[in-house]
């Protein structure tokens, strides 16, 4: 049975707030700025043409009080249009943001350092091989360290099979 | 039956354990972005027939990679960042940087997230401390890690900085993870090169950014 929209709107407040709990706040924020704008959709509409005066008493006409001018109507076009995102989209979109974050993130991180650790021979495993630095800070930002493991941890893939698990009893 | 509650509490048990550190904030995942991109982009010149070797600001050669987290001039000293020097035969030497500001031909500077430009010209400006400029890049990428779609105001951010940045032949490309139909629709109507979904996971995505810069590279190797 499909989930009630306040059903959905308990689990998006959790999701949330687990998020924010592990310093991922601004996966929340990046995902709320694309559902808050809402969705792209093309919407078809009948297309209006101003006629003057009396010159087309054959065409249907609408009514205008502010003056002497009706519209006749022409063919149906297709608009792009805002449609708000139903609170499941937003759930989903929600999900696929931690996907993206924790999932896509960890695989970058060991294509980068499996590169530079075969471009660096002699490299020990686990020692560290690249860093990221900011011209203000002293310490590094981030460090990645040349792993003999070439898949993302354990830790990664279980939940990634966790958020699959909720995203499909979310779409059903 | 697993309840979204169960769900929900293993996930909050798990999330902690699977996150790393580089995960705490959306500018140090760009910044994996980047680095990811330049990847991508020595990839590509390897494949092209290119050698590539490593140095940083001091012109000695690393035995750990240094990557900038904010945009800097490439003579910044503050750190010893890295460059991939790119050899392709009987060509002059390119080098690859992270992050770098460039001028642009109204003179104002830009920020190249990743730029591949004339290892002369590289030269001369950390010898004389001034900017790169447009004429002398190769290929320049914007890369943008978002884990929603991409907002409009990057893509057109992105055409301003494509005007200003433009010379005979450099490429500039708009890179992101994700996608955005009004990006795409915008930058496709202005016929910019654009590539959505650069995940490692879009392995057939992938494959054609590293192509289109491959091409790029083919296009420099014609000009002998």
């Amino acid at each position: 049975m499909a989930l009630s929209d306040r059903e959905l709107q308990l689990i998006y407040d959790q999701l949330v707030d687990i998020l924010r709990e592990n310093k991922l706040g601004w996966v929340v924020e990046q995902v709320e700025s694309q559902t808050e704008m809402g969705k792209l959709i093309e919407k078809e509409a009948q297309v209006l043409k101003e006629v003057l005066g009396e010159e087309d008493s054959k065409s249907m006409r609408l009514f205008n009080p502010q003056g002497d001018f009706g519209f006749t109507t022409g063919s149906r076009t297709k608009f792009p249009a805002i449609e708000p995102y139903s609170m499941s989209e937003r759930v989903l979109a929600l999900i696929n943001g931690v996907r993206i974050a924790v999932f896509e993130t960890a695989k970058m991180e060991i294509e980068i350092a499996t590169f530079f650790a075969k471009e660096q021979q002699g490299v020990l495993a686990g020692a560290p091989i690249v860093y990221f630095f900011s011209d203000n800070e002293e310490a590094a930002l981030v460090e990645l360290h040349a792993d003999p493991v070439d898949d993302v941890s354990e830790s990664v893939l279980n939940l990634r099979q966790l958020i699959d698990v909720l995203s499909g009893l979310i779409a059903s | 039956m697993t309840t979204s509650n169960d769900l929900l509490n293993e996930i909050r048990r798990v999330l902690g354990s699977a996150i790393s550190p580089s995960l705490t904030t959306a500018s140090a995942t760009n910044d994996l972005f980047e680095a990811y991109i330049l990847v991508t982009v020595l990839e590509a010149a390897q494949s092209e027939g290119a050698t590539i070797s490593y140095e940083n600001v001091h012109g000695a050669v690393p035995s750990v990679f240094v990557f900038r987290t904010s945009p800097g001039h490439i003579y910044s000293t503050q750190h010893d960042y890295t460059h991939a020097i790119i050899s392709f035969p009987n060509m002059p030497t390119l080098e690859a940087h992270i992050g770098v500001r460039t001028s642009g031909k109204s003179g104002v500077l830009h920020e190249c997230d990743v730029v591949v430009l004339r290892r002369d010209e590289a030269e001369t400006c950390r010898r004389n401390q001034v900017p790169p400029r447009h004429n002398r890049v190769i290929l320049s990428v914007e890369c943008k890690f978002y884990t929603a779609n991409i907002p409009l105001g990057l893509a057109r951010a992105f055409l301003g900085y494509v005007t200003d940045m433009s010379a005979s032949h450099a490429v500039s490309y708009f890179v992101v993870n994700t996608s955005s139909d009004n990006a795409e629709k915008l930058l496709a109507h202005h016929s910019k090169y654009w590539e959505h979904q650069i995940t490692p996971s879009s392995v057939v995505d992938v494959q054609r950014l590293k192509n289109s810069f491959q091409k790029t590279f083919k296009n420099y190797q014609a000009r002998r």
